[in-house]
């Protein structure tokens, strides 16, 4: 726990992890603007009926927001969050300062991986505020109809957090595998690009039908499973399977992670 | 004839290196058969090294001769490809937790976080250690100079300042072995000599020091005991004293320098002769001055002038020691570094 709490006065000082925060929401607020001064525009392929609400009403902008997000600025903030914990410290030198104190080195790790994943996850909650805050003032918020689909405000919301937590366990993996390539590079940009191309590498895999045997076990698959709590009924076992494959990737990842950190000889 | 003194020296340093070194056999610190391969380029080779309780230990060497990879190891940045470090009975790397609880320390030029104040750097490295009083923080900042900076962000400091908060950390948890790698880098001749004043303040203290520099005169004046390195080995270990040459250094200057080497090999004991060109150069116990002349005489040398020479340091040795290995081992090319922080050749 003193780990944890330092990691976290750590992230408090560091000025990229309000950058972050603030392009986030301004990324929401502008899409929110946007839909507000738009009046024909087409959301999606039409298989979420419920994103046909989002001209008139403020609980399908939090939905928008993690459409928009989940593919490519969710899984750039993982990287960077993930790319920054071991390689960023080696580069600026900090890490050899650290651990020439008595400092184990699998729960500085652990620490850091979890400072990591709260980032992430309070990154998540702030989008998920400011989406609900901006669609309220743009369209107001009450009882969600569309054809085939009627939901109470707080069926609504409930599905809005589960579909944001599903992200966030896709976005784990991401920031997993971003800690791996971290603990083996001295760089936090190679580290970043690196981790960056296997995911777009991955994404590219899943999106051709010749390699549809590999898209189960891929996690990047999976950036989009949330949709399944918008549909009727709710597509649980294909959110079942998004969890447990990315918390299996997960634990891959920071195995490896941890099997590496252990032995790494810091001569930076 | 240089060749032959360098022999001689590395001979009488080298018996010295297998005695018990220190009095009372407290070694708090100790390197055994230490080594470390990157790839094909061997940086240290089995290099053995003991510091004794309160030494203050000058760890002196050449640029490139393994002394930072040698720290590293004892910090536990580093594993070691064979051999281990022993700090207190823990060793490292199996025990480096618990050994790290004895040492404070850097390496290389000491890094904080620079949007941070120096209270709150040295607060957050407390905390890693198990936790700090914050008197404690501002006792530390006070004995380096920097308690008016204390609240000043990390980021604004010069070099010297952050070399100093460098030490201020080392010293922060009360450590029972303090290692320094270069800490009057990057300081003016007024923050060298207090450095070097704190040095010998925690030596005093009972504080055991290991001060790695490149500065022979500040191994001197600072240190009591000393090693020096090259190529990855310890060519030279003991007290300082000990290190600078024994006896004085008496120039001869002869009509046949042949049979004066030869007439002067005759003393009790040998001394070692080197030829500058005009002298003959001879380390000599005071005393036996007077014979080595009378045995020039009596072999027929012509002694035209007998003349003391420049009294040698510790400097001296240091180059005989380290040329002499230079010249008996090929030099592996430095190491450089990828992005993966991979050693390529």
């Amino acid at each position: 726990m003193r780990l944890l709490r330092l990691e976290i006065a750590k992230l408090r000082h560091q000025k990229r992890t309000w950058f972050g925060y603030v392009a986030l929401s301004l990324v929401v607020v502008v899409g929110t603007v946007a839909l507000a001064l738009s009046d024909s525009w087409q959301v999606g392929d039409g298989t979420l009926p419920i994103l046909g609400a989002v001209f008139d009403n403020g609980l399908a902008v939090p939905i928008v927001a993690l459409l928009f997000l989940s593919p490519f600025l969710l899984p750039l903030t993982a990287v960077m969050a993930g790319a920054f914990t071991i390689a960023g410290e080696v580069e600026s030198g900090t890490l050899r300062t650290i651990l020439v104190r008595p400092v184990d080195r699998g729960r500085l790790l652990a620490a850091k991986y979890a400072v990591s994943v709260l980032y992430l996850a309070s990154a998540m909650t702030l989008v998920f505020a400011v989406a609900l805050l901006a669609g309220q003032i743009a369209f107001g918020i009450h009882r969600l109809e569309v054809p085939f689909f009627s939901l109470s405000v707080s069926g609504i919301l409930w599905r809005t957090a589960v579909s944001y937590a599903v992200c966030l366990v896709a976005m784990t993996a991401v920031l997993a595998l971003a800690v791996l390539v971290s603990v083996f590079a001295n760089s936090s940009l190679t580290a970043a690009i690196v981790s960056l191309v296997v995911v777009m590498v991955c994404q590219v895999i899943v999106a051709f039908d010749y390699f549809a045997f590999l898209r189960p076990w891929l996690f990047t698959n999976y950036f989009l499973s949330w949709v399944g709590l918008y549909l009727h009924p709710i597509g649980w076992v294909e959110i079942e399977k998004a969890v447990a494959c990315c918390l299996g990737w997960t634990a891959f990842f920071a195995t490896l992670s941890w099997l590496r950190f252990r032995q790494r000889d810091i001569t930076v | 004839m240089v060749r032959r003194l360098q022999e001689r020296e590395t001979e009488r340093v080298s018996e010295r290196r297998y005695e018990s070194v220190c009095d009372d056999g407290a070694v708090v610190l100790s390197a055994v058969d230490l080594t470390k391969r990157f790839g094909a380029l061997v940086a240290v080779d089995h290099l053995d090294l003991s510091v004794c309780r309160g030494d203050v230990y000058g760890f002196l060497g050449p640029n490139g001769a393994g002394k930072t990879t040698v720290i590293r190891m004892i910090l536990g940045l580093i594993r070691p490809t064979e051999g281990h470090v022993e700090v207190l009975g823990k060793r490292v790397p199996g025990q480096r937790t618990q050994a790290l609880r004895h040492l404070g320390g850097f390496v290389d030029d000491p890094v904080f976080y620079a949007s941070m104040s120096a209270r709150k750097n040295l607060w957050l490295l407390g905390e890693m250690s198990g936790g700090t009083e914050l008197g404690r923080i501002d006792h530390v900042l006070r004995i380096v100079g920097l308690a008016e900076r204390a609240d000043s962000k990390v980021g604004s400091f010069s070099h010297g300042m952050k070399q100093r908060l460098g030490i201020a950390q080392a010293l922060l948890n009360r450590p029972d072995i303090v290692v320094l790698d270069e800490p009057t880098s990057g300081l003016d001749p007024g923050g060298m000599k207090d450095v070097r004043e704190l040095i010998r303040e925690l030596g005093r203290e009972g504080v055991t020091v290991l001060l790695s520099s490149h500065l022979l005169h500040e191994v001197e004046q600072v240190c009591t005991r000393a090693a020096i390195v090259n190529h990855g080995r310890v060519v030279a270990e003991g007290l300082v004293d000990e290190l600078r040459p024994a006896g004085m250094a008496v120039k001869f200057l002869v009509g046949d320098r042949g049979a004066a080497v030869r007439a002067l090999t005759g003393l009790p004991v040998s001394p070692a002769i080197a030829d500058d060109g005009e002298y003959l150069v001879a380390q000599l116990p005071d005393k036996a001055v007077p014979e080595a002349v009378r045995l020039l005489v009596a072999a027929g040398v012509e002694v035209r002038a007998v003349v003391p020479a420049p009294e040698r340091g510790l400097e001296d040795v240091f180059l005989e020691l380290t040329q002499a290995s230079d010249a008996t081992e090929p030099r592996e090319p430095a190491p450089r570094r990828g992005p993966w922080g991979k050693v390529r050749r």
